[in-house]
């Protein structure tokens, strides 16, 4: 929960098909690391849209000067992939990775941090904790769309001092089934500010 | 002192001296011709303001030009329309696309610099790494062992088949 660390390492990333987007971007890969490959927001399966269409499948074969691109102008473009392309974007080349890997945005444009429990503190700590490789679903934080914990980072402020949690308000029965309400009523309950304390029950 | 940018005519030139002439209003889009003209004191009496463009060819530049004209015409570029132009102009082949989005870079247009990026990105969508590789014949460096390292991460959006394990 460093701001220095939190403040620079931002890229715009978008899932598809929920168009969800500005999640922070250490956050969303490493929700996304474990065999999780869900929006954290509506729960929708991440998935590429593109259906390769036969006209696409007979390559064009380029001349070599692609590899050779500006690195800004690869940032560019990868800014308009959605997040499977740019994580197979990464594996390509090494000079491609390099770049990528070293992912910032260009403009400063806000994104969500999530926070994930931790067992041992009780606190909910920006980075996910290292999970085990062997059965990593067992130890998978769920953030259920009822507790989704996300603030928006404004650049120059402290970043302590804008995490909120958010919950629906009591008595609201939960909604899970139903993705776009879940959606809209993250929106609302942002707008409205609700902070809750940390409870037991959020540690599962 | 040189005369506002949109009164001028500006005459574009390629590295192979094919010349563009365009309206002082079109050339605005091209934030580098924007501040080049508003350093320039000279030759402001004629209006006009030449531009060499080192690395842009001329058959680039036509495209290029192309693209600001219809772009500066308010009355014609609206919404759909605009967007079906824009459609049918960046129907190229990868190789324009690559000078495209260098010169867009070059001239700072950043309307073309977004739709050739965005292009770009449409061509990657939905292809595998070595389907990557061969749309831009870019060679693998990585040993085998160190593409399953940098893979194992995000071991999910390589799968074909093996995905449903993790639904």
């Amino acid at each position: 929960m460093e701001a220095d660390w939190s403040a620079r390492y931002f890229y715009s990333v978008r899932l598809s098909p929920c168009e969800h987007n500005s999640f922070h971007a250490g956050c969303i890969f490493s929700w996304l690391s474990v065999p999780n490959r869900t929006c954290p927001i509506c729960r929708a399966v991440i998935q590429n849209m593109a259906v390769l269409s036969e006209e696409q499948k007979n390559d064009q074969i380029a001349e070599n000067k692609w590899l050779d691109i500006p690195t800004d102008l690869l940032e560019i473009i990868a800014n308009h992939l959605h997040i499977l392309d740019f994580i197979r974007l990464k594996s390509i080349c090494k000079d491609w990775h390099f770049v990528l890997q070293r992912r910032y945005a260009p403009n400063e444009e806000q994104q969500w941090p999530m926070l994930w429990p931790n067992r041992e503190t009780k606190h909910f700590q920006h980075q996910q904790p290292q999970l085990p490789q062997n059965n990593p679903h067992k130890r998978l934080p769920r953030l259920v769309s009822d507790k989704v914990l996300r603030r928006k980072i404004f650049p120059n402020k402290p970043f302590l001092a804008q995490l909120r949690i958010l919950t629906p308000r009591v008595g609201e029965p939960k909604r899970i089934v139903d993705r776009s309400v879940v959606a809209t009523d993250i929106a609302r309950l942002d707008s409205a500010g609700d902070v809750v304390d940390f409870s037991e029950d959020s540690f599962l | 002192m040189a005369s506002p940018s949109h009164t001028r005519t500006v005459t574009l030139k390629s590295c192979d001296d094919v010349e563009f002439v365009l309206d002082g209003s079109v050339a605005t889009l091209s934030q580098t011709l924007v501040s080049a003209m508003a350093e320039d004191s000279s030759s402001s009496d004629d209006g006009t303001f030449t531009w060499c463009v080192s690395n842009i060819t001329g058959e680039v530049l036509a495209k290029v030009v192309e693209f600001c004209n219809k772009h500066a015409d308010i009355s014609s570029s609206r919404g759909e329309d605009l967007k079906e132009w824009d459609k049918a102009f960046i129907s190229v082949e990868l190789d324009l696309l690559y000078d495209l989005i260098l010169a867009a870079d070059n001239l700072n247009i950043e309307s073309l610099l977004d739709l050739t990026a965005q292009r770009v990105a449409d061509e990657i969508k939905g292809k595998m790494p070595h389907e990557i590789r061969m749309l831009f014949n870019i060679e693998k460096d990585f040993t085998d062992e160190e593409e399953r390292e940098i893979r194992r991460e995000h071991a999910w959006a390589y799968g074909g088949e093996s995905l449903k394990s993790f639904l």
